[in-house]
């Protein structure tokens, strides 16, 4: 049997090259998600399914050079849109009456909610640059070739999302 | 003071941290994952349901408002047009296109827009918002609803420069009555303006424990309206092509050939053994076919419904909607979607048999063209790549909202939701038989291309946001369409996405109509659950 899979029929994690690519990359891209979600949940969600998509197309996805970034890309625009979608489905549900509102998983401290609320906010590649940057390390070489755009442009979405997050956060931002 | 570095530190070790103690996943968890929400499906289906539904322009009631009947007045009288025209400050609106247009050299970004802004016109109880937008004989003119009164009510502003509005004073003959009333679009017609949309019970009398108050409600009916100026309007009286029984219809857009009105939209029924769309939790579902809709008329006050039941329209098995037509290629095209934008459970793919117990939960769309040489019969255009998800990707939902025509033939705009992304979409075609898609700028940092208009010069200009969790967006083309440069975003111009799901979406805009004449571009919509205005103007940019 050839086909990758995360898992045999009796629930062991098996070792093909995409069981090795998971394991890796789970928890990084998991991180990644939380960012830009901002419920683990949900990140979780998302990350699985980007995980299930790139075994659907393993033979593709495997064969990329960093097969990593394809799935970051998933995630972050996926992430950005499902949590957008997120926030109205949330206030469609407030508007049920005699109905409560879901659990928010409020799991980070205060600070660093807000900080990562902030992010959120941040128009979308702005927020998947500064996502990446910092939890992932990426250079923005690395983070272009991971949203399709060029280093520069990665570049000015950094520099823009930091002075805004600095502005908004009523910190001093470093160069 | 601490630096904004040393909050991302320690902003990403937390975050690092949640991460490391996540469990890795055991088993094929990824699909049982999918299934489970932490709001319950019905209501996640059911928010996703009225976001699109919302986008499309299909009307939707959320909550009836208070018991108070609200009537918004009107900044300044109505009567004598010439009065309320700032004689000196404000060029007239010119509707004659000069025969000879010069395209000037396109900037970095082609336009400067501004948003107009005025809470006693566009303002009042709740809400307020702009489905379309037309222009004609020096008047603009936009339509929509007011959810401000006991329930929803049709309404209509007028502007006689694009820069200064006033909201045509309520009248429950013309614009309310009971139930809900809505404006989904407009177009300047030889004799005047005429509107399209819907109206219908306050409540879906068959989802009793839904908050949502679903169109597909079977006592919905499209409804017209026709103005001979735009400020005077008249409820064009109901005829039985309005209504069928045990059917909901709506009108979604409505376009005028020189000669004739065809209007386009959706059907509700309810269907079985067959049900292509189920509604709803467990009690209570709705089972509901769509089909799309076409309404012909000569004078925009009579009318008749073409093609009803035709194959093409959608039949018993698939599910179609119609949601704009536009004059051009072979003599009309309509553009919608096969298959329902609906976040169901069960995949189910356009093409697919119908399954044996007759029910299928779609789960996906693919962008649906039509096409009528005059407005009466209608062929559905055959399916190609470019209107399916890029890629050959699986499962996605990929919609047109908008269609328009210029001499290089025609632009569709939408936008395309699929395995790896999600975005705004553009669609060319030189005949509405074959298209092909073209990627716009920052077509996935936005994700809906609601409208497009079309300028002089071979110039569009189209724009976008869902009401509910996006900003605006506006992008510009002066190449035939082939490529699109967005307007940079400005939260203060085009609304601010809110940072948490219990902060208000107070800030949300979102534009679903544009119009255009000479060199400026009229787009309407809703902003912090007001009416808005945008104006463009072309040319005018310092960069």
């Amino acid at each position: 049997m050839t086909r990758s899979s995360n898992v045999g029929v009796d629930g062991v994690i098996g070792t093909s090259s995409f069981d090795v690519f998971f394991r890796s990359e789970y928890r990084s891209v998991l991180g990644l998600a939380i960012a830009l979600c901002g419920d683990r949940w949900t990140a979780e969600d998302l990350t699985q399914e980007a995980f299930a998509a790139a075994e659907r197309g393993w033979g593709k996805v495997g064969g990329l050079d960093r097969p990593g970034s394809w799935v970051r890309r998933v995630v972050a625009n996926k992430s950005v849109s499902r949590w957008r979608r997120q926030v109205a489905e949330a206030t469609a549900w407030r508007r049920m009456p005699d109905r409560g509102h879901p659990d928010t998983d409020p799991q980070l401290s205060a600070e660093a909610e807000e900080l990562w609320a902030a992010v959120r906010k941040l128009p979308k590649r702005q927020c998947q640059v500064l996502a990446m940057t910092y939890l992932d390390g990426l250079s923005t070489s690395e983070v272009g070739e991971v949203l399709g755009c060029s280093a520069p442009t990665v570049k000015t979405h950094l520099q823009r999302g930091r002075a805004t997050l600095a502005r908004q956060l009523g910190v001093e931002e470093e160069s | 003071m601490m630096s904004l570095d040393d909050r991302i530190d320690a902003a990403v070790a937390e975050i690092k941290n949640m991460a490391d103690q996540a469990p890795l996943p055991v088993g094929r968890t990824v699909e049982s994952r999918r299934r489970r929400s932490r709001v319950p499906a019905w209501a996640v289906a059911g928010a996703a349901a009225v976001l699109v539904l919302i986008a499309v322009g299909v009307p939707i009631l959320v909550f009836g408002g208070g018991d108070t009947v609200v009537v918004v007045e009107p900044s300044t009288t109505v009567d004598p047009i010439v009065t309320t025209v700032p004689a000196t400050t404000v060029a007239p609106i010119a509707t004659t296109v000069p025969a000879t247009t010069v395209v000037p050299v396109v900037p970095a970004t082609p336009m400067t827009w501004e948003l107009i802004d005025n809470p006693v016109v566009f303002g009042g109880d709740s809400e307020q918002r702009m489905t379309d937008v037309a222009v004609g004989d020096g008047v603009a003119v936009a339509v929509g609803l007011d959810r401000g009164g006991r329930d929803s009510d049709a309404a209509v502003w007028y502007s006689l420069d694009g820069s200064t509005w006033n909201r045509v004073p309520h009248d429950e003959a013309v614009f309310g009555g009971d139930g809900h009333q809505q404006m989904n679009a407009v177009v300047a017609v030889e004799s005047g303006f005429v509107a399209v949309g819907s109206e219908g019970t306050e409540r879906d009398p068959l989802a009793p424990s839904s908050a949502f108050v679903y169109l597909a409600s079977f006592e919905t009916y499209a409804a017209v309206w026709h103005s001979t100026d735009g400020i005077r309007w008249e409820r064009v009286p109901h005829v039985d092509a309005f209504s069928e029984a045990q059917t909901g219809l709506v009108m979604n857009d409505v376009t005028f050939d020189g000669s004739g009105l065809v209007a386009v939209g959706g059907t509700f029924h309810r269907t079985e053994p067959f049900a292509t769309w189920q509604w709803g939790p467990s009690e209570g579902d709705v089972d509901i076919d769509v089909d799309a809709a076409v309404w012909r008329s000569n004078d925009g006050i009579a009318w008749r419904r073409v093609a009803a039941g035709d194959e093409a329209m959608g039949g018993d098995t698939v599910p179609q909607q119609m949601n704009a037509v536009v004059a051009g290629g072979p003599g009309f095209v309509a553009v919608g979607q096969e298959g329902f934008d609906f976040l169901g459970v069960d995949e189910w793919t356009p093409g697919d048999e119908i399954p044996a117990d007759g029910r299928a939960h779609v789960t996906e769309n693919v962008a649906a063209v039509w096409t009528s040489p005059d407005g009466e019969t209608w062929t559905r255009v055959e399916s190609q790549p470019a209107l399916e998800h890029p890629g050959g990707a699986v499962t996605g939902w990929t919609t047109m909202f908008d269609v328009t025509t210029q001499a290089s033939g025609l632009v569709a705009v939408g936008r395309d939701y699929w395995d790896v992304d999600e975005g705004a979409a553009v669609w060319l075609s030189p005949d509405g038989l074959s298209w092909q898609r073209v990627i716009p700028e920052d077509a996935y940092a936005w994700p809906n291309m609601q409208a497009v208009a079309t300028s002089p010069g071979e110039r569009f200009v189209a724009v976008g946001g869902l009401p509910l969790y996006m900003n605006a967006g506006a992008w510009s083309s002066t190449d035939n369409g082939t490529t699109w440069i967005r307007h940079p975003h400005d939260d203060t111009l085009f609304g601010s996405v809110p940072s948490s799901p219990n902060e208000t979406l107070f800030g949300a805009a979102s534009i679903q109509g544009a119009a255009s004449y000479a060199d400026t571009v009229i787009a309407v919509g809703m902003m912090k659950q007001d009416a808005a205005v945008w104006v463009g103007s072309w040319g005018a940019a310092d960069g």
